[in-house]
């Protein structure tokens, strides 16, 4: 009797031990997620039109985050890390044109930040961003989010000469659209 | 107006963006809308009939005496184990489709030598598979190991052929249109993307 007290106490131990685990990386991953929650903004964004959509991959983002996470060992930096993860979903996430709405089981929709342009400068380089293909995009972001080379070469996967070649190219790009756009906007 | 002027008034605009999201492990819990999840749950249910059905069949073996075990039956046991064998590896290529660490450039080189890989195995051996019960059939009428098959016997063995080829042809169109649906707009998509990467 005394044995199966003890196995009793010490399974029940475990129990409450791999619960305050798995809450602690709950937590841990909440606050994770709050702190890098507009670097996943930013790739719906730039990725998809329609709100429910962007809704949609936000959700799938959090879920390959979350999925993966468990067996992060924090050998590249997180926001390295979350930006591939990120893009890996976005980019070759293999989207429907239309899907239904989710509703959580408290009835409730997860919002996403708006993500307006304040001037019409801005404006300009967010439609024009638009109209480069789903690489150029990632690229642009990264640039933008003032990420080194190197970390760009990392999270993209490409080397760090023919980002440079790229990202000339781009800028040249958004330069030629901006200009026709500021000049039709006139 | 220089691009690295828009640096600051980017991550400015960003930075002033303002709900923020509360249920995020309502999300993780919550059943995914992508179009891989919807695949896999399609697969995973096919993983739990096919081996109902492949018991329910097996049961004849059990039940029944060795002599009216005819090889026609042995052969649609065949099948539908081959059929559970697709599905699983299915199931397992949409799995590996879903994973999204790595190097974006790697990750799209994989997920596209997967698809490929997949495409071509699968025509492959679903082609196989068809040429190999034409084959089984006549060998079972020749032999007359089925006599479910004598009717089928009697019809002229070139008939027989043509009806082989139509029935080889139509699989053949039905198998391509479906995989070009599922697997096809993927690979080339796919592709596109890794061309842009050049």
């Amino acid at each position: 009797m005394r044995g199966f007290v003890t196995k009793f106490t010490s399974l029940y131990t475990h129990i409450s031990k791999v619960k305050v685990s798995t809450n602690q990386l709950h937590n841990e991953f909440i606050k994770l997620i709050a702190e890098h929650e507009r670097m996943i903004y930013k790739v719906c964004y730039l990725y998809v039109d329609d709100e429910t959509d962007r809704q949609d991959l936000y959700q799938e983002i959090i879920i390959q985050v979350w999925n993966g996470y468990q067996k992060f060992r924090g050998e590249a930096k997180f926001s390295t890390w979350l930006y591939q993860v990120a893009l890996n979903t976005a980019i070759a996430g293999f989207r429907r044109a239309k899907k239904p709405v989710v509703v959580y089981t408290d009835g409730s929709l997860p919002e996403i930040a708006e993500y307006t342009a304040d001037n019409t400068q801005l404006e300009a380089l967010n439609k024009a961003i638009n109209l480069l293909n789903d690489i150029e995009k990632a690229l642009i972001m990264l640039y933008l989010d003032n990420k080194t080379y190197e970390e760009m070469e990392l999270i993209m996967g490409i080397p760090s000469g023919t980002l440079r070649v790229k990202m000339t190219r781009i800028k040249e790009k958004l330069k030629k659209i901006t200009k026709t756009y500021s000049n039709g906007n006139r | 107006m220089e691009i690295d002027e828009f640096k600051e008034m980017f991550n400015k605009n960003v930075n002033a963006s303002t709900v923020v999201n509360k249920n995020i492990m309502t999300m993780i819990y919550a059943d995914s809308n992508s179009p891989l999840t919807a695949l896999e749950k399609k697969l995973r249910i096919t993983l739990y009939i096919f081996p109902v059905v492949t018991i329910l069949f097996s049961g004849r073996f059990f039940f029944q005496e060795a002599k009216h075990h005819g090889p026609t039956s042995w052969l649609l046991f065949g099948i539908l184990s081959l059929e559970f064998l697709v599905s699983l590896l299915n199931y397992m290529v949409t799995r590996s489709l879903r994973r999204a660490e790595g190097p974006v450039k790697q990750n799209l080189i994989a997920k596209l030598t997967l698809l490929q890989k997949r495409y071509k195995w699968y025509f492959a051996a679903h082609n196989c598979l068809i040429l190999l019960i034409a084959v089984l059939l006549e060998i079972t009428i020749h032999y007359h190991w089925d006599s479910n098959f004598e009717g089928w016997s009697h019809v002229n063995i070139l008939l027989r052929i043509v009806v082989y080829i139509i029935l080889f042809i139509t699989q053949f169109i039905i198998k391509y249109r479906s995989q070009k649906d599922h697997y096809g707009q993927y690979i080339e998509k796919l592709q596109v993307l890794s061309g842009q990467m050049q």
